[in-house]
């Protein structure tokens, strides 16, 4: 890009009279500097497979080592009612029923007993 | 050429112009440091700066000026400056100019002038670049460079009154 200032001819031989005097030679290793260059380059490539395959297994291995989460928010439960409803009546012949009748009127409280009728026995039955 | 090479030679022929820039901050062997450093950050480039020597001349300016600011790093610099000194420039029998006397001249300017000064004249960089680099505008560059020839051409006319200017 060419300079918009141009110098004057006395400013310009001035320049030349300095471009004459040469800077003191570093110790400049270009070899070296190429060398490096590309070492730290294959350790940053290096480092980046290094990350990616560690995201990789860990975003597989992840799901499967920690409980699964819901990720729905949860619905709010609604309530149950549980209608009561009045007992029902005792069996007459149930054990709660022969007890409470006895508790409240004695022996005499029970039900009478109905045995089955008993067949007479015959010597035929026997043989 | 590849990128690589292409980059290579650049630094290579232009590595004592870069080596001068860096002892505008540091002495002469931190400043091999930082420019090693600074070659080594510009091949590792992917894809290469557009404009590689403005590139490597930033990055050198800003690590040289890390390093210069360091506390432990001034008092080495300052061991290391006393037990080797070096010059600027290289004595040439066919140089019209003298390296020492081109030297003290330049030491005259003030910091941001000398760099710009050694930036145009060793480094060939222009005015637009050197803008780019100390983030002055171009016209300020300009008129600093021209008050700084002004000013070295004065002082090796007159080597009895130099006086540096800050």
């Amino acid at each position: 890009m060419p300079d918009q200032n141009p110098l004057t001819p006395a400013q310009q031989e001035f320049e030349r009279l300095l471009r004459g005097t040469a800077p003191s030679a570093g110790r400049l290793d270009t070899a070296a500097a190429a060398f490096n260059a590309g070492q730290r380059s294959s350790l940053r490539q290096l480092r980046v497979w290094r990350s990616a395959t560690a995201l990789l297994l860990i975003t597989t291995i992840t799901p499967h080592l920690l409980p699964i989460r819901q990720t729905t928010s949860p619905t709010p439960m609604a309530p149950t009612f549980t209608t009561l409803t009045a007992p029902e009546p005792l069996q007459p012949q149930s054990l709660l029923a022969l007890q409470q009748s006895v508790r409240d009127h004695g022996l005499d409280g029970l039900p009478a007993s109905h045995p089955p009728a008993l067949q007479p026995l015959r010597a035929k039955d026997f043989f | 050429m590849s990128d690589v090479n292409h980059l290579t030679k650049l630094v290579a022929d232009r590595s004592a112009a870069l080596t001068l820039y860096a002892r505008q901050w540091l002495d002469a062997s931190s400043a091999d440091d930082v420019l090693q450093e600074a070659v080594t950050a510009l091949l590792m480039q992917r894809p290469a700066p557009d404009d590689p020597l403005a590139w490597t001349f930033r990055v050198i300016r800003n690590a040289a000026i890390d390093h210069a600011r360091s506390a432990a790093r001034r008092r080495q610099r300052e061991r290391a400056v006393a037990a080797t000194r070096q010059e600027w420039f290289d004595a040439q029998a066919d140089s019209p100019l003298d390296a020492q006397s081109a030297e003290a001249a330049l030491r005259l300017l003030s910091d941001i002038s000398r760099e710009i000064v050694v930036l145009r004249i060793w480094g060939d960089v222009g005015f637009t670049q050197i803008a780019e680099i100390v983030n002055l505008s171009p016209s300020t560059v300009h008129n600093r460079y021209t008050a700084a020839l002004e000013q070295m051409r004065h002082a090796l006319e007159n080597p009895s009154c130099q006086t540096k200017t800050r």
